[in-house]
């Protein structure tokens, strides 16, 4: 099976390093894909010491959601059977890939998220943010029918029918973790959560400051609506294409 | 309605019209974004020449006795409509465009692997023509 790593990283210089170390340390057989979202550092650089493929945004493409399409397009194009978000802040631990793996390997799920809420080890994020990802996963695990404990992690794994999906079916911008989780589940993905560790980002401060997480959490709650009334078109055209 | 507010109405719908021709000939607009312009610029040149026909549809079907409010609510309609047309163009055009700086990335790419596989190939192909 082919499987690919994303890195996803935005005027990440300093915490790069370790993390493609980590990655390259730890390697069980898969490609690692930098994908630099407009950065004004040197960013690309380090992806380019390391001899690991970068995708270079020729501008910032709008938060993480920008960087999900490419990895996505790209993985569609080169027939990987598995994508992996990987965080280029050092939150994620390389060792932990195989926990978000293994389920898709195992044919359980197409969309395996690597929640640090489960096992509660590791950093947990800021109060402000465990408040908004509390009211998220509620909403979710209701319309999922399963329990949802941390819907915003970046640290997911797809199949190949998410892959598909997205990398070459669906042509709209994708919103946040909660507009991918549902219109994944939408198009007929099983969707798994397992636990894993993280740890705090080393250099740098997060993109979400108290206001924009208030904000994210205004539009968050649009786009769960959003996602409901894009129920029938997603249907549509995975029937289009039978999954 | 005065005399004053109608040809103010006819001579600014002129101009209206005159650069929404202008900006079709010079390719500054597509048309599918000036037909409501359009409309707009035939909407004030008409208020002149149809003013009684809008009185009447003012007073007898919408029920307002004020004629002048109807060219408000119609000018305020006409904005709307058109400020949310313009909404879910800049929506499509955002997924373009997303989609654009993924799928010149992923070029940009090859096109480094493809240099990187030229010498390469510069240097076998002496040795393949001997």
């Amino acid at each position: 099976m082919k499987i690919l790593v994303a890195v996803i990283a935005f005027n990440e210089e300093k915490n790069l390093p370790f993390v493609l170390e980590d990655l390259q340390t730890h390697n069980f057989g898969y490609d690692i894909l930098l994908i630099d979202n407009g950065s004004i550092d040197n960013t690309r650089r380090v992806g380019e010491k390391y001899g690991v493929k970068t995708l270079t945004h020729c501008i910032n493409s709008g938060g993480p959601a920008g960087t999900v399409r490419s990895y996505f397009l790209y993985a569609y194009k080169y027939g990987y059977d598995i994508v992996c978000q990987f965080d280029g802040d050092g939150q994620h631990i390389a060792s932990e890939l195989p926990n978000i793996v293994e389920p898709i390997l195992k044919g359980e799920a197409d969309y395996v998220i690597g929640s640090r809420f489960i096992k509660k080890e590791g950093f947990q994020s800021t109060p402000i943010r465990r408040v908004g990802i509390y009211l998220f996963n509620k909403i979710d695990s209701y319309i999922l029918g399963i329990p949802i404990t941390d819907i915003t992690s970046g640290f997911r794994a797809y199949g190949r029918r998410v892959i598909r999906f997205f990398g070459h079916y669906y042509k709209h911008e994708i919103y946040s973790t909660s507009h991918l989780l549902l219109l994944s589940h939408f198009a007929g993905a099983r969707i798994k959560e397992v636990p894993v560790r993280m740890r705090e980002r080393m250099y740098g401060s997060s993109e979400f400051t108290p206001m924009r997480s208030a904000s994210y959490m205004i539009k968050g709650l649009i786009n769960v609506i959003g996602s409901l009334l894009q129920r029938q078109q997603v249907r549509r055209i995975v029937e289009s294409y039978g999954a | 309605m005065g005399l004053k507010i109608k040809v103010l109405a006819f001579i600014i719908g002129l101009i209206f019209f005159g650069f929404v021709l202008r900006s079709l000939r010079k390719n500054v607009m597509r048309p599918s974004y000036a037909f409501l312009w359009i409309c707009m610029s035939l909407f004030l040149l008409s208020i002149s020449v149809l003013e009684p026909l809008y009185k009447w549809i003012s007073v007898n079907i919408i029920g307002i006795v004020d004629a002048r409010h109807i060219i408000y609510i119609a000018l305020i309609g006409f904005l709307l409509v058109y400020v949310f047309y313009l909404t879910g163009r800049i929506s499509q055009m955002s997924d373009q465009i997303q989609i654009l700086i993924s799928q010149t990335s992923i070029l940009e790419q090859e096109i480094k692997d493809l240099r990187k596989q030229e010498p390469a190939e510069k240097k076998r192909t002496p040795e393949t023509n001997n």
